[in-house]
């Protein structure tokens, strides 16, 4: 787990507001109520002969 | 000093966030009523992912998280509906899942270029919308050709990854930032906007920022 780090910066705006973290991008519930899930950004899983 | 209020934008291609949140904070720019400063920096959410990925975006999901199918389905509508109403027209269906570290590397070449907000756009467009592939150089250099950049040159600049330390330092920056999630704005060095706010977040912190920056003058 990376330390986290105080922002330097003063947040404005809504807390809950949709936003992508590891790879997964949450629905936040004002947008949606039912789920916290969302299509990821990007999957993991990859072709046996990918090569990157 | 520039009356033109600087805009830093942290977002990745590969998230549905990033491109409808660009959409509310160009609704919110609107409203402003002045042009701003906008430079990209890069942020990658999944950076193990290879360039070459099997299956559609929502076959690899539902492996992922291991859920029902159905219910994969109605959580990408979900994206898919949210992204309706600032007119995107998402189509997973098409998109092709691929490794953005080149891409970013284009947004790096892009700006060097003075044309990083078109490329940026594009990139967005191709991967969400038109289902077109953003990890490989060819396909990169097509999309760079087509906002009128040197195709040749844009190959050039990909392949010898001339632009990778600029994409490095964007991270670097954000793990100092604490950035943790994307997209991410940054207005005047002072102020942060964490996700796809509305409008009005956007367009209420430009003011206040432009306020300030007039107190100071």
């Amino acid at each position: 787990m990376s330390e986290t780090v105080k922002s330097p910066f003063t947040m404005v705006g809504s807390e809950d507001a949709a936003v992508c973290i590891d790879g997964v991008c949450e629905v936040p519930s004002a947008h949606e109520p039912a789920t916290n899930d969302a299509p990821p950004a990007a999957p993991p899983k990859a072709t046996p002969t990918a090569a990157k | 000093m520039s009356d033109v209020l600087k805009v830093d934008i942290w977002s990745d291609i590969a998230c549905p966030w990033c491109y409808i949140g660009k959409r509310k904070f160009e609704a919110g720019v609107a409203e402003f009523g002045e042009q701003v400063d906008v430079e990209y920096h890069s942020y990658e959410l999944a950076p193990d992912t290879p360039e070459e990925v099997e299956g559609s975006a929502l076959q690899s999901f539902v492996e992922r998280k291991g859920i029902p199918l159905e219910q994969a389905k109605e959580m990408f509508d979900r994206v898919i509906g949210v992204a309706k109403k600032v007119g995107l027209d998402y189509d997973y269906d098409s998109l092709q899942s691929t490794n953005t570290v080149r891409a970013h590397e284009l947004l790096h070449y892009a700006k060097a270029h003075g044309r990083q907000v078109d490329m940026k756009e594009r990139l967005l467009r191709a991967f969400f919308v038109e289902g077109r592939h953003v990890g490989r150089v060819n396909d990169l250099a097509d999309l760079a050709a087509e906002i009128g950049l040197d195709r040749e040159d844009a190959v050039r600049a990909l392949t010898s990854r001339e632009f990778l330390p600029a994409v490095d330092a964007d991270k670097a920056l954000a793990a100092e930032y604490g950035i943790q999630g994307v997209p991410f704005f940054v207005i005047e060095g002072k102020y942060g906007v964490s996700g796809a706010q509305d409008a009005t977040v956007f367009t209420e912190v430009l003011q206040r920022a432009k306020d300030e920056k007039g107190a100071t003058v």
